[in-house]
């Protein structure tokens, strides 16, 4: 067998004709929905921003400041996203193909810095060090925080990889570093891509870290402008950029990711991959881990404590950090399961009814995503108002709301989850006299579970530290121990945001347990 | 099978916890009540809440405050229009209440109620309230400019000398009110040149307390502020003393600019009557003695009322006379200039 053979091996083979079945009527008309939902924000940009008429638009949107600010912005994505996919794809890799000294306490500690929401982490850093602001704390900050989105896929997926096809690789005479490239690089390309896409969609949207850490992305430069000049037409010009930043990211995770097929039926084999040994490398990588986890995680808690300890946190009433806890747990729950449950039918139908539609729909959710916080929950007033009235500044309309920004999240593990389902047992539980939706219920969706949770899980953590929709959007008197812990911050009153971002951090270590447990399990063959 | 029942338990469990949560915290939306009014909040929320407390006690109307941004509020309060469920808006400046009333949505306010505040201190139409005054002023780091190296008039932050030396922040409310005051006094080049000189001198900080942190830690000679941030990290700060010292500039300099914070009742307010009962208790003697007495050191503007003894007497200030609506009328064209200067987009 020649390596081009290995590559069209049936577990990496291509779908065929399977990818053109038309998808049933309820999906199509369910994923439809969503994606209306989804992109009704890009809808009031677009009409806002033509609304400015074209001849204005083109010369606001080419002025050098804008292309300056493009460039910035551009530069910072690029640098975070190479950074986390090294450090990220480095530690998967560490974990799952050598055998790395205290293997079982790394695994657990890796990935932990997710439960340290960006803003808190550039809070905690410019606390003490002020020389962490500009492009090197937001530099620091976006890759201490976004690198775990990264690891966690891919390390899934090593650990999921049948060891065979290193195996047979290496039996053809390949080393090492083919070996790799060849074998392995292939199928950990679709995670890869899709953790490197979601800490580039992180950067690009990130709003309390940068303003935090005075540094000026599109987006922080959006929600300046915005309220400067209380001009919607030219606010939503600028944010048609960054959309149209974003599509290109899309399309480029899309080529990578391409048509291949990562599904099985067979098993595999459970054994224990080979593992390489890091001989006097042992101590330099140990050291590096150290460091990372330092850096990430003991050095931003360290502060907090430290303000918590040493600062005067007494200016807020217990009950009413009780109170945040209770709101911000209430919305991320809410979040996580309205959002989890708009992905499903948009996932199924992308990976399992490919079509035109379908992956239009699919790439679709991913751009509300792209948008400035600011511009989607002026979008959401401006909908809220006119036509869901009766929600609008409730809690119910911040919840449609995250599941608008953050049904990308949902999507990857949801997706991650549906890719690994078989067609062929749906296939069987059909021809075997079962419905198509029972089909799904019984035998798909349990499959789906470890994935779904990991979406939830995502949501869940990416609500808890929102800042600008929930700032505007709230109801009056809501308080979320985000929107306490920004408006401490930005009176630099450190001392009383601290005991609240530390509760913040803790709340989100057992969704981040549940995330890690959950991709392992999505992208282990059934 | 079983598997379906435990993932509709799973739901089931998540739907419940949902619920339990909203219950320990519920209140909302909903204010249809005569004893309640919905206040969207753009000043310092520590500022307000010790208003709203004190209004509560003396009258029994529950108060939903939202707090936000200034200017995001105001952006808010546009963008719904009639269909807004705010009753009142109070914010930290007036020309961001400017711009609401040029949209047509704030109803008049009491007579009774702007009578108890000197009338340049509110809208002309009187459509809204003045309730606190702030003074401009420059914070300045006496180990590394003092004497004679301190510029007398806000113009003389453009010149080479300041390079380096002037910290700002740009995206401030204040600063464009500045700006315009500077336009209406000295003209349209003379800003130009002005904008020019600065946008080389100044270092861009994202808050007052951020400049007046470097002033204080001595990287940062100069920093443009409102005067109350001064006061308020003196009153915070404890053990250690701060080194930074106030220049007013006085003589009716476009830097010795007193900005008036106020509030307007919407046109749309679902409780116009609590709504105004606020508005006149903000200005009442009681609601002004609760700003001097408080930790906000802004200026109290009901004459009955001395400010805080800690502040410079406001009639010592010397300020330009600029009419609210002169201040409030320039924005656009204040934001045009900032952004053919450079600060803003």
């Amino acid at each position: 067998m020649t390596t081009s053979e290995l590559q069209t091996a049936p577990s990496v083979g291509r779908v065929r004709a399977r990818g053109r079945r038309r998808s049933p009527l309820p999906l199509t008309v369910a994923a439809l929905a969503v994606g209306v939902l989804a992109l009704s924000p890009l809808g009031y940009v677009v009409t806002e921003s033509t609304s400015a008429g074209w001849g204005s638009t083109w010369a606001l949107v080419t002025r050098p400041a804008i292309l300056t600010l493009l460039a910035h912005t551009l530069e910072l994505t690029g640098a975070v996203v190479a950074a986390s996919t090294v450090i990220g794809g480095g530690c998967a890799w560490l974990l799952e193909r050598t055998a790395l000294p205290g293997r079982r306490m790394w695994t657990v500690l890796l990935p932990l810095p997710l439960t340290m929401p960006a803003f808190v982490s550039a809070f905690a850093w410019v606390s003490i060090l002020p020389v962490m602001s500009g492009f090197l704390g937001a530099f620091t900050v976006m890759t201490l925080t976004t690198y775990p989105l990264v690891l966690l896929p891919v390390a899934a997926t090593l650990r999921a990889m049948d060891p065979a096809l290193e195996e047979v690789a290496a039996s053809l005479g390949h080393g090492p570093w083919h070996r790799f490239v060849r074998a392995v690089l292939p199928q950990t390309l679709p995670a890869l891509a899709g953790g490197g896409l979601l800490v580039a969609l992180e950067t690009l949207a990130e709003f309390g870290a940068f303003s935090m850490l005075n540094y000026s992305t599109f987006t922080t430069t959006i929600y300046d402008q915005y309220n400067l000049t209380f001009d919607g037409p030219t606010a939503a010009m600028l944010a048609m950029v960054l959309v149209l930043a974003c599509l290109v990211l899309l399309v480029a995770e899309l080529r990578v990711r391409g048509r291949r097929r990562y599904a099985r039926v067979g098993a595999g084999a459970a054994r224990p991959p080979q593992r390489h040994r890091l001989g006097w490398w042992t101590s330099l990588t140990l050291t590096g881990l150290t460091a990372l986890i330092v850096a990430a995680l003991a050095v931003p808690v360290g502060i907090l404590v430290y303000w918590i300890m040493y600062g005067d946190s007494g200016s807020h009433p217990l009950d009413s950090l009780t109170s945040a806890v209770a709101t911000s747990l209430w919305l991320s729950l809410g979040a996580a399961l309205v959002t989890t449950v708009f992905a499903i039918p948009v996932a199924v139908a992308a990976t399992r009814y490919r079509s035109r539609l379908s992956t239009l729909i699919e790439r679709g959710t991913y751009l509300a995503h792209g948008l400035p916080g600011v511009v989607v929950a002026l979008a959401l007033v401006y909908l809220g108002i006119h036509y869901l009235k009766p929600i609008y500044q409730t809690r119910e309309l911040l919840i449609v709301a995250y599941a608008i920004i953050f049904l990308p999240l949902a999507m990857v593990g949801v997706r991650t989850g549906v890719e690994r389902i078989p067609p062929e047992l749906t296939e069987a539980a059909n021809s075997l006299g079962v419905g198509r939706f029972s089909a799904f219920v019984r035998v798909s969706l349990p499959l789906l579970t470890p994935g779904i949770g990991a979406a939830a899980a995502l949501v869940f953590l990416a609500t808890m530290s929102e800042l600008t929709v929930t700032l505007m959007l709230a109801p009056p008197g809501l308080h979320t121990l985000s929107t306490v812990i920004w408006a401490d911050t930005t009176n630099l009153d450190y001392p009383a945001a601290a005991p609240y971002a530390a509760v913040m951090v803790a709340i989100c270590a057992l969704p981040t347990y549940l995330l890690t447990r959950g991709l392992d399990k999505a992208t282990t063959a059934p | 099978m079983r598997r379906t029942m435990a993932a509709t338990a799973v739901l089931g469990a998540a739907a419940l916890a949902l619920a339990g949560c909203g219950g320990a915290s519920s209140g909302g939306g909903s204010a249809s009540d005569a004893g309640t009014l919905v206040l969207y909040n753009g000043q310092h929320p520590q500022t307000t809440q010790v208003l709203v407390n004190a209004f509560e006690k003396a009258t029994g109307i529950h108060v939903e405050v939202k707090n936000g941004d200034n200017q995001q509020l105001a952006n808010e309060v546009i963008a719904e229009g009639s269909s807004s469920p705010a009753d009142v808006l109070y914010t930290e400046d007036s020309p961001v209440l400017s711009v609401v009333q040029s949209k047509g949505l704030f109803a008049r306010v009491d007579a009774k109620t702007l009578a108890q505040v000197p009338s340049a201190d509110s809208s002309a139409k009187g459509d809204w309230v003045g309730v606190t005054g702030r003074a401009v002023v420059l914070a300045y780091n006496p180990r590394l400019i003092s004497g004679g190296a301190l510029p007398t008039s806000m113009m003389d932050l453009s010149k080479p000398a300041f390079k380096g030396k002037i910290g700002i922040e740009q995206t401030s409310g204040s600063f464009e009110e500045e700006v315009t005051a500077i336009r209406l006094m000295k003209g349209e080049s003379a800003t130009k040149e002005w904008l020019a000189g600065l946008k080389k001198n100044a270092k861009i900080y994202n808050s007052h307390d951020a400049i007046l942190q470097a002033v204080d830690s001595g990287k940062l000679a100069i920093g443009l502020l409102n005067n109350y941030y001064w006061f308020r990290t003196r009153a915070s700060a404890k053990s250690h003393t701060l080194p930074s010292k106030l220049l007013y500039l006085g003589h009716h300099d476009p830097g010795a600019l007193v900005s008036i914070s106020g509030a307007g009742v919407l046109k749309s307010a679902p409780h116009p009557a609590a709504a105004q009962k606020f508005l006149a208790y903000l200005t009442s003697p009681a609601g002004q003695k609760v700003i001097a007495a408080g930790q906000s050191f802004e200026y109290t503007l009901n004459p009955k009322v001395k400010p805080n003894p800690q502040l410079k007497p406001f009639d010592q200030l010397d300020p330009p006379s600029l009419s609210r609506a002169e201040l409030g009328a320039g924005q656009a064209q204040t934001v045009a200039m900032l952004q053919q200067a450079g600060f803003a987009l």
